[in-house]
């Protein structure tokens, strides 16, 4: 059987999209052999320090990510309805794979709050991804992305069109992601289901040579916990359990599965899994803890180090300190 | 750190004397970042950073609420706006919330899940995940549980094990607990990284901050590279600040309160006394008890008190006080431990102290003593037994006998966990000690300046008012002519009520007000005051709001109800003064445009007062209330207040549990309303009211002829009768035996007065000062002492047969300012 990790998680920094404890979701990975795990919050890195250092004390590696809203123009905030204008976001994955990696990530992921914040969504667009790239991983993450929602919607030289932005860019950085979830063989009622897009993916992999990974959109740690998660849901978009129409996952498959069940699943595209295990190999182990960094105070003229100007001080306030100095008692002791 | 608080020093901002430890750093005393000289105070250094400390230090600092904003600017100016955040928190369910959002998704009613909330164990520890454990409530928690706590946790299991939605619901409940809900922002922590952040840290952005925000929260924060500095808003010092401004203007002294002597007499005698309503960490009615005890007459006092006033130490308080007279004898277990404890009368009070001594007797390096506190202090048994190793051994090589050694290792466990951070207490004993200073010699501004900055919470403004009432302040309502927009003092000392504090007149009509009358003068009259101001300043709403509050009862000739009465065609005068005004100020703006503008002015008449009548007394009050919030000129039962405690059975609140018995009660009318039965006798409605609450009920035939004189609204009474239900009714009846007038017969309702005198207070002095207060209120009440030993737990009765007192509120508000306990009989 071959390794497998996953590499698309939703923790509880998903706010009230995922459920799962960093905690629990690691000790999982634990029991179940697995190398490592990658951390992959919506829009957002608010789990970052934790769960590298939880991973670092499991001895897992931590794959530091964030599933970013991509959209055209992060600055545009605006939208007609009368010309039939909607904020379009598709989701994207993106993983660091280094030190350089992670700052760029961190950055991206600022700037999304900074320059893209709309509504709840913080956003980023191609043009800063163009700008920090550098050390970053991408894949065609999932349905909601670009290339799967281009084939989605009958359009697969656009989809082919997308995937040769991102090969250009990212090259052997880029992989093509395969997920496999229940009750999505119709999606958006257009007739095409989740394996319809992913044969075409897998068709567009060959012809570019683009190599395939599988993974699971986990957004909680067991299968039982999809009814938790479920109301979760409901809390986020103020709705009933009870609802009919309300947003809700298509089945409850979107949890942290084990090793074995992930081969099961794709026991017909075995290479997707040994590839989750090349990422592996590629990202450095992260360590996100250092010392303090003190700001860049700017020294006054005559002074070379921070220490000299800290003693000029010190001694000029000695002097206006009225206390007369003397001797502290315990010293004479 | 020090370009901050010195800058904000050069702002204007107040800067406090710092909070933590960094007070033990002689080198933070001369940069400014704390005004407390560890030397002079033996504050301990390694307290702050040693050796074994490599972690970075806290440097808290405190500025006065409202400069705290321009200090934080001023940092995100110098290193820019990319350098500088926040720090977010993480929003997560809590037990209580977890139910309240399933159970609210689960569409289970809402009383339905407050039971279920309610039924939870209320201890701070307490989680879903750990009640519901499955295989017994966590032991930790259990630990800590009561017994009826442990109860409910077990129902609470019970109720969640049912096969029932509310089962599920807390099931799923438990599962969600502790989910991330939302992010917000930390009260005070600031990071400064040294170039743009994004590249140490992601950041985020928040709907109610300029600022950047982290994404990593307060507990990494440090250990992701962030240098974090909190800037705490402390309102005491802005009290400070203000009522420093405040005395520079009215009496033209400035003080610098970094400067006051700290052996200030007229300080201390406000602690002994108590006094210390409004004196920040000193004011709880504990607190005023211990100092009365206590006594402090030196700063030592005040910082041990600080440490000492919290649970826990609080125990240790009667022993340090009787130590402090001398009534118990102070013991040390070596000789070699007075150096350290004297200061305390022999008690470990301070972390510190158990710092230096464990460096005196078993030569404990700084750090080692500073691991020593931490651990007994968070109680890290696998310290302690290390620690403890190293003292005895240290301890018996320095020729200490091991039983005493381990004696006082055995007293540390037990109470080194409470004892306090000498350097924080130190730092907020000096900020008491600087508005107790304030509230000493300068009442009118520190109290003006407290009661501004409580003016949003009404109940704080009416417990310092009656503090004001108590220190013989006098406080006036509003007055367009003298008020400020918030409280202020005026020539003779008297505090003012700032025109703010009226309801509907917002800052733009106070700061026209107040330009118009620093510019020329004071208004002569309402229609003076309608001339002068801009047309569009005020409004109706903002006049009826100063009518009502007494803003404009300086103009005497117009009473407060004749502002309402009809007025010419108009409905009140008020919307007469208003068209008034408004022909004037259009009749200016043409003239100014016409050549004969100057004649032009007496053109308009001013208009004739209306005839009106005027209105009840409580009416008035009422309506003061309903703008101010409060009884500015006090409420009517205030004079009575001694003899209603004294004389009556029960407040209004508590008459239902006296039905059927007879009372004795006291109240204001409220309401008297009279009518005639189908018979064609008289019968009426009343209300009384006293402070706790209000009393309807009927009166018939003779009852009402015979009181219906008495029982006027407005009128202050004292009725004795009973409570109960009326014959053949549901209705409740009051049957009176008495009413008689709170003016005429409080008197003699009162046989004599008792001061209660403590033995150590008696001096010559106080005795002239009893006897000159005797002097002044001659009368026919018998006066009575005693005197209590509290150490010998004695007391002895005496009484005057020379005296005889008029014992009225104001004798006893005098008696009582001396710090004296005072009873009617």
């Amino acid at each position: 059987m071959p390794d497998f990790l996953h590499l698309h998680c939703h923790t509880q920094y998903s706010l009230l999209d995922g459920a799962s404890d960093i905690k629990a979701l690691m000790d999982k990975a634990v029991r179940d052999g697995q190398k490592g795990v990658a951390l992959t919050d919506h829009g957002n890195m608010f789990g970052a320090f934790k769960f590298v250092s939880e991973a670092n004390k499991r001895g897992l590696k931590a794959i530091v990510g964030c599933e970013f809203y991509l959209v055209e123009d992060r600055h545009k905030k605006v939208f007609s309805r009368a010309k039939g204008e909607q904020d379009h976001r598709y989701h994207q994955l993106l993983l660091a794979k280094n030190k350089q990696g992670y700052e760029n990530l961190s950055r991206l992921c600022s700037l999304g709050f900074i320059d893209g914040m709309y509504g709840k969504f913080p956003r980023i667009d191609k043009e800063l991804v163009l700008k920090h790239h550098e050390g970053l991983i991408a894949t065609s993450c999932c349905i909601g992305a670009e290339i799967p929602q281009a084939i989605l919607r009958g359009k697969p030289e656009l989809a082919e069109e997308k995937l040769r932005w991102w090969l250009d860019l990212f090259g052997e950085d880029f992989y093509i992601e395969l997920q496999r979830h229940r009750n999505m063989e119709n999606i958006d009622d257009l007739g095409v289901s989740q394996e319809d897009v992913n044969q075409q993916l897998l068709l567009l992999a060959e012809k570019y040579k683009v190599k395939v990974i599988a993974t699971n959109d986990a957004h909680y740690v067991d299968e039982e916990d999809s009814s938790p998660h479920d109301i979760l849901l409901c809390i986020n978009t103020n709705s009933l359990l009870e609802e009919k129409d309300r947003f809700r996952f298509p089945s409850s498959d979107f949890y942290f599965k084990t090793q074995q069940e992930m081969n099961r699943l794709f026991a017909d595209v075995p290479h997707s899994l040994d590839t989750t295990l090349e990422i592996y190999d590629k990202v450095e182990k992260l360590n996100l803890e250092r010392d303090v960094l003190l700001p860049a105070f700017p020294l006054p003229k005559g002074f070379a180090t921070q220490g000299d100007f800290l003693r000029h001080l010190t001694f000029e306030g000695a002097k206006r300190a009225t206390a007369p100095l003397r001797l502290p008692r315990y010293r004479s002791a | 750190m020090q370009d901050f608080t010195t800058t904000a020093r050069q702002m204007g901002v107040a800067v406090g004397p710092g909070r933590g430890s960094a007070a033990g750093s002689a080198v933070a005393y001369c940069l400014g970042i704390t005004n407390v000289d560890p030397i002079k105070y033996d504050l301990l250094f390694e307290r702050f950073l040693n050796p074994e400390r490599v972690s970075m230090p806290d440097i808290d600092i405190d500025f006065d609420d409202e400069g705290r904003d321009k200090v934080i600017n001023y940092v995100v100016e110098k290193y820019g706006r990319n350098q500088v955040a926040q720090i977010v928190t993480y929003g997560t369910m809590a037990a209580k919330l977890s139910l309240r959002d399933v159970g609210r998704v689960m569409n289970i009613p809402l009383s339905e899940v407050d039971k279920v909330a309610k039924s939870f164990p209320n201890h701070l520890e307490a989680t879903l995940k750990k009640v519901l454990a499955k295989e017994g409530i966590d032991p930790g928690l259990k630990e800590k549980l009561n017994s009826d706590e442990i109860e409910r946790a077990n129902q609470f299991r019970k109720i969640a094990e049912a096969k029932t939605d509310i089962g599920q619901m807390i099931q799923t409940a438990a599962k969600l607990e502790g989910s991330v809900r939302n992010t917000g922002i930390h009260a005070c922590g600031v990071v400064i990284t040294p170039d743009d952040i994004t590249k140490y840290v992601p950041v985020s952005t928040a709907k109610d901050s300029d600022l950047l925000v982290t994404q990593f929260d307060n507990s990494v924060a440090e250990n992701a590279g962030l240098l974090k500095m909190d800037f705490l808003g402390l309102r005491t010092l802005t009290i400070i600040r203000d009522a420093v401004r405040m005395i520079e203007e009215t009496r033209g002294v400035k003080i610098d309160v970094d400067e006051i002597p700290l052996d200030d007499e007229l300080t201390y005698q406000l602690f002994q006394r108590g006094e210390t309503n409004a004196i920040f960490q000193y004011e709880s009615s504990g607190m005023q008890k211990y100092l009365k005890d206590l006594s402090p007459t030196k700063f030592q006092d005040l910082i041990a008190m600080n440490a000492l006033y919290r649970p826990g130490p609080l125990a240790y308080i009667p022993s340090f006080v009787a130590r402090s007279h001398g009534r118990e004898p102070i013991s040390y277990d070596l000789p070699e431990m007075e150096e350290y404890l004297a200061e305390t009368y022999g008690i470990t009070v301070y972390q510190e102290q158990v710092m230096l001594l464990s460096q005196k007797l078993a030569g404990f390096t700084k750090g080692q003593a500073d691991a020593l506190r931490k651990g007994m202090g968070k109680k890290k048994k696998d310290i302690i037994d290390a620690m403890y190793a190293k003292f005895i051994e240290g301890g018996t090589a320095n020729k200490h006998p091991k039983d005493k050694l381990d004696k006082i290792w055995k007293d540390w466990e037990a109470f080194a966990s409470y004892a306090f951070n000498k350097s924080h207490s130190t730092c907020y004993a000096l900020v008491a000690f600087q508005t107790a200073y304030l509230k000493a010699h300068y009442p009118a501004e520190f109290m003006a300046s407290v009661l501004t900055h409580s003016k949003n919470d009404i109940s704080k403004v009416t417990f310092f008012l009656k503090e004001c009432k108590r220190m013989g302040q006098e406080v006036l309502g509003p007055n367009v002519n003298e008020s400020a927009s918030d409280f202020s003092v005026n020539k003779k000392g008297q505090i003012r009520f700032g025109l703010s504090a009226l309801k509907g007149v917002g800052e733009g009509p106070v700061e026209e007000i107040m330009k118009e009358r620093q510019e020329n003068g004071h208004f002569a009259s309402v229609f003076d005051l309608i001339r002068r101001l801009q047309m569009g300043a005020i409004n109706k709403k903002v006049v009826e709001s100063l009518v009502l509050g007494g803003g404009l009862d300086c103009f005497e000739e117009i009473d407060r109800a004749q502002y309402f009465a009809p007025s010419d065609k108009y409905e009140t005068f008020i919307e007469h003064l208003l068209k008034y005004g408004q022909a004037y100020h259009g009749q200016l703006a043409s003239a100014v445009s016409s050549l004969f503008g100057e004649a032009s002015e007496s053109m308009i008449p001013e208009p004739v007062l209306p005839p009106f009548s005027p209105w009840p007394l409580m009416d008035k009050l009422n309506r003061e209330k309903e703008v101010t919030g409060i009884y500015i000129s006090g409420h009517p039962l205030d004079d009575y207040r001694a003899e209603i405690e004294a004389h009556t059975t029960c407040n209004l609140e508590e008459i239902e549990n006296f039905i059927g018995k007879e009372v004795k009660v006291a109240g204001i009318v409220m309401k008297a309303q009279h009518r005639i039965s189908k018979k064609g006798t008289g019968y009426g409605q009343f209300t009384l009211q006293d402070f706790a609450g209000s009393l309807d009920f009927p009166l018939f035939s003779e009852d009402y002829q015979k009181y219906k004189s008495l029982l006027e609204e407005g009128q202050c009474v004292f009725m004795r009768g009973i409570y109960q239900q009326r014959a053949y009714s549901e209705e409740m009846q009051f049957k009176i035996n008495e009413v008689t007038l709170l003016e005429t017969t409080s008197n003699k309702l009162t046989q004599s007065v008792t001061l209660q005198i403590p033995l150590e207070a008696i001096s010559e002095e106080m005795i002239e000062q009893v006897d000159d207060i005797c002097l002044r209120h001659k009368g026919q009440h018998k006066l009575k002492v005693v005197i209590v030993d509290r150490s010998s737990q004695l007391t002895l009765a005496l009484s005057s047969k020379a005296r005889k007192v008029h014992a009225d509120n104001e004798f006893i508000v005098e008696v009582e300012k001396m710090g004296l306990a005072c009873k009617l009989n």
